[in-house]
């Protein structure tokens, strides 16, 4: 990052006096020929350094500010050529559009949104099969060829799992092309009711005073657009064959790294599960025996005290007062030592009291 | 007339001030401190695999003899309960003459992707419970559940409600099929098992990125447009920076516990529709007889109150008492108005509980 500040902000102030006197020109009649607001903010970014700079919330106030940049330009650009007074919803809605480049399936104010959020923090489902798919990009070149040939003899099977997997893929993309068209459909409504919300402030005393002001109409209007298709029965079944064609996707091409790697002799995500599994399975097993066996000890104590003649048989563990207490927290060495040391007597089988798995953090 | 009446001078004014705070806060940016959550000093009492119980450690001793534990939601940290000294839920509860308690989850990995609901509702929070009541000589506490963690509480108390004094409930979902829970709407067409058995563990990145979609504009884009108003404040950077250190620092989710959690819940809707069962045990809600406390926030977007309100019908409590909090789902800890209300409205309502 560099600290260049005394290099540009002569600059930029500069181009801020031009703004000013070209709008109060414009305001006159006069065309506007350039909105510096953009330069600013480039001369801006170049002090900072430029987006991805590692550090993630400047990032972040990085793409924030452009977004809003943006969008001032837009609204300015119209201010420039029609007084504020004479400005119509209609009339700010196109220049809107105009500043985000038009309105299309694949840019959309929505879609732009989504992508934005992708980050070290928040990894969404494009963004994250997009770097997984780098990573799995030979096995598709190979599924592709393998389609023109036809399955039989010993690589049948394989060719047939490979042609499964291209059409998972074919599928997702059109999974995908269904989403994008919704997320064109939300940004048209968010202008739409953004253009609405414009009109309920023309009433006199609830103008727009600020461009802030302005942007927040427009956050507010996007957010019911989106919601509005969000919450749609059409937009449910798409969301769950998107989310469900991608995981189809992973879980065949998971399938055949896993099988590559067996073939190396190297364990699997499979092999590893079923070693999970079992050990959770036996966990819990070890767990609901020691509850047992304190429940047991119990009952004996209880049985012991009111038969102190000794009839009852005596428990196996140490017996008290008290119920034993979970393990808390990790035991001193002391008091580790002086446990051990008691507990061959109390117990050859399992020690209700403390357990590795509970002692672990 | 048109929509705008923006003064061209004052435009220009507000372009100026807008570059003027970026480049100070490009300044400040490399000044400020690294921030950390969790303000209140605590004792770990008792861990259990990654799990570690906390009591929280107060000025003063305790004047309410039956403690609070707190079963903090799986997703995010429950450090949001403690943020930093002037915004902390903890430390009021402890002004008040609370014993606070907390479940601190940890950060499951792969090894703990068949860790199911029976694990954390019959296993860790029981046991935990356990450990707390032995601690204190007591048959029961007070439990007080925060969102998914009030999910879980309530099929604790509804399974084991000898153990539970008083239930205290927090931004909690109990009807996940009103027609402005978004989430769920989203969750219903997912096939959760090809989605489970596909990622193992689901990933704390997803589930946040999920989060923010459910807000695309306002979440990602005009929350950073706003925060250049602080940017050239250290102090109100940093406290945002901790905010957002803790909206990203996500566990991942165990696989087996988020399958069961969409199933059941989102997905079937089963506290509600009913025939919830966790692990080899019914969830009745009706047998919730102690005596209830549920909050919930009026702007809340990801748990919203038509999730949480139904509650009252559905326990078998004749002493319920509902407090409806104005602000959002993370606003009902953090805010200035939660400092003043939340503490206070729970230690007056335990005081008069006993």
């Amino acid at each position: 990052m560099t600290d260049s500040k005394a290099a540009w902000m002569p600059d930029w102030q500069s181009m801020q006096k031009q703004f000013f006197s070209a709008w109060t020109d414009a305001a006159r009649g006069n065309a506007l020929p350039q909105m510096p607001i953009q330069q600013g903010f480039d001369l801006w970014m170049k002090s900072l350094g430029a987006r991805d700079s590692g550090n993630e919330v400047l990032d972040k106030v990085v793409g924030g500010a452009k977004q809003f940049t943006d969008f001032m330009q837009g609204v300015i650009g119209q201010l420039a050529t029609t007084p504020a007074e004479m400005a119509t919803p209609a009339s700010m809605r196109e220049a809107l559009e105009k500043a985000f480049g038009g309105l299309a399936p694949q840019n959309n104010p929505a879609l732009d949104a989504l992508r934005g959020i992708s980050s070290e923090g928040a990894k969404g489902f494009e963004e994250m099969f997009r770097e997984w798919l780098k990573q799995v990009k030979p096995l598709e070149t190979d599924a592709r060829s393998a389609l023109s040939m036809p399955a039989f003899g010993m690589n049948r099977e394989s060719q047939e799992r490979k042609q499964a997997m291209m059409q998972a893929f074919a599928d997702y993309q059109d999974q995908n092309n269904r989403y994008n068209t919704l997320m064109f459909k939300a940004s048209r409504l968010g202008l739409d009711k953004f253009e609405s919300k414009l009109a309920e402030r023309s009433e006199p005393g609830r103008e727009i005073t600020s461009m802030r002001g302005l942007y927040d109409v427009f956050v507010d209007a996007a957010e019911e657009g989106y919601a509005e298709v969000a919450l749609s029965a059409e937009f449910r079944e798409v969301y769950g064959a998107l989310v469900n064609s991608q995981m189809r996707v992973r879980q065949s091409v998971q399938d055949e790294v896993e099988r590559s790697t067996a073939s190396l002799g190297m364990p699997g995500r499979g092999e590893l599960d079923t070693v999970h599994q079992r050990m959770h399975d036996l966990r819990k097993r070890v767990a609901e025996l020691e509850e047992k066996l304190i429940q047991m000890t119990e009952l004996a104590t209880a049985a012991a005290g009111a038969n102190p003649a000794g009839d009852a048989v005596a428990p196996q563990a140490t017996a008290t007062d008290e119920p034993p207490e979970p393990q808390l927290s990790e035991p001193k060495p002391a008091a580790r030592a002086k446990r051990a040391k008691a507990a061959p007597k109390a117990t050859n089988a399992v020690q209700p009291k403390s357990s590795s798995r509970r002692s672990r953090s | 007339m048109g929509p705008l009446r923006i003064d061209p001078k004052a435009a220009f004014d507000e372009v100026s001030r807008y570059t003027q705070k970026l480049t100070a806060g490009a300044k400040v940016l490399r000044e400020v401190d690294d921030v950390e959550y969790g303000a209140t000093e605590k004792e770990a009492i008792y861990r259990e695999d990654k799990l570690v119980l906390y009591r929280f450690k107060g000025d003063s001793t305790p004047i309410n003899k039956t403690p609070i534990l707190i079963v903090y939601a799986l997703v995010n940290r429950p450090f949001m309960t403690d943020l930093q000294a002037d915004r902390s839920l903890v430390r009021n509860l402890l002004a008040h003459g609370e014993d606070v308690y907390l479940i601190d989850w940890g950060y499951p990995d792969a090894a703990d992707r068949y860790v199911s609901l029976d694990d954390y509702i019959n296993g860790y929070i029981r046991r935990c419970v356990d450990v707390v009541a032995r601690r204190h000589k007591l048959k029961a506490i007070n439990v007080l559940g925060i969102c998914q963690g009030g999910a879980f509480s309530l099929c604790f108390a509804a399974i084991y409600p000898d153990k539970v004094k008083n239930l205290i409930t927090m931004v909690t979902p109990v009807d996940f099929h009103t027609p402005d829970n978004m989430l769920s709407h989203w969750t219903r067409g997912l096939d959760i098992d090809l989605f489970v058995d596909t990622l193992g563990n689901v990933p704390g990145d997803l589930m946040n990125y999920c989060y923010l979609t459910l807000k695309p504009f306002r979440l990602n884009l005009q929350k950073y447009v706003g925060l250049v108003d602080i940017l050239d404040n250290k102090e109100e950077l940093e406290n945002f920076l901790r905010m957002e250190k803790w909206i990203f620092d996500s566990p991942n989710q165990a696989g087996q516990a988020f399958r069961e959690f969409i199933r059941d819940f989102y997905q079937a809707n089963k506290l509600v529709e009913g025939g919830l069962k966790i692990g080899d045990k019914d969830v009745d809600l009706k047998k919730i007889t102690m005596p209830v406390l549920n909050i919930y926030a009026e702007q809340d977007h990801l748990v919203p109150p038509s999730a949480s309100i139904p509650m009252k019908n559905l326990i078998g409590t004749k002493d319920y008492t509902v407090l409806a909090f104005k602000g959002g789902h993370i606003g009902i800890y953090v805010s200035g108005r939660a400092q003043r209300e939340v503490a206070p409205t729970i230690h007056t309502w335990l005081s008069k509980h006993g």
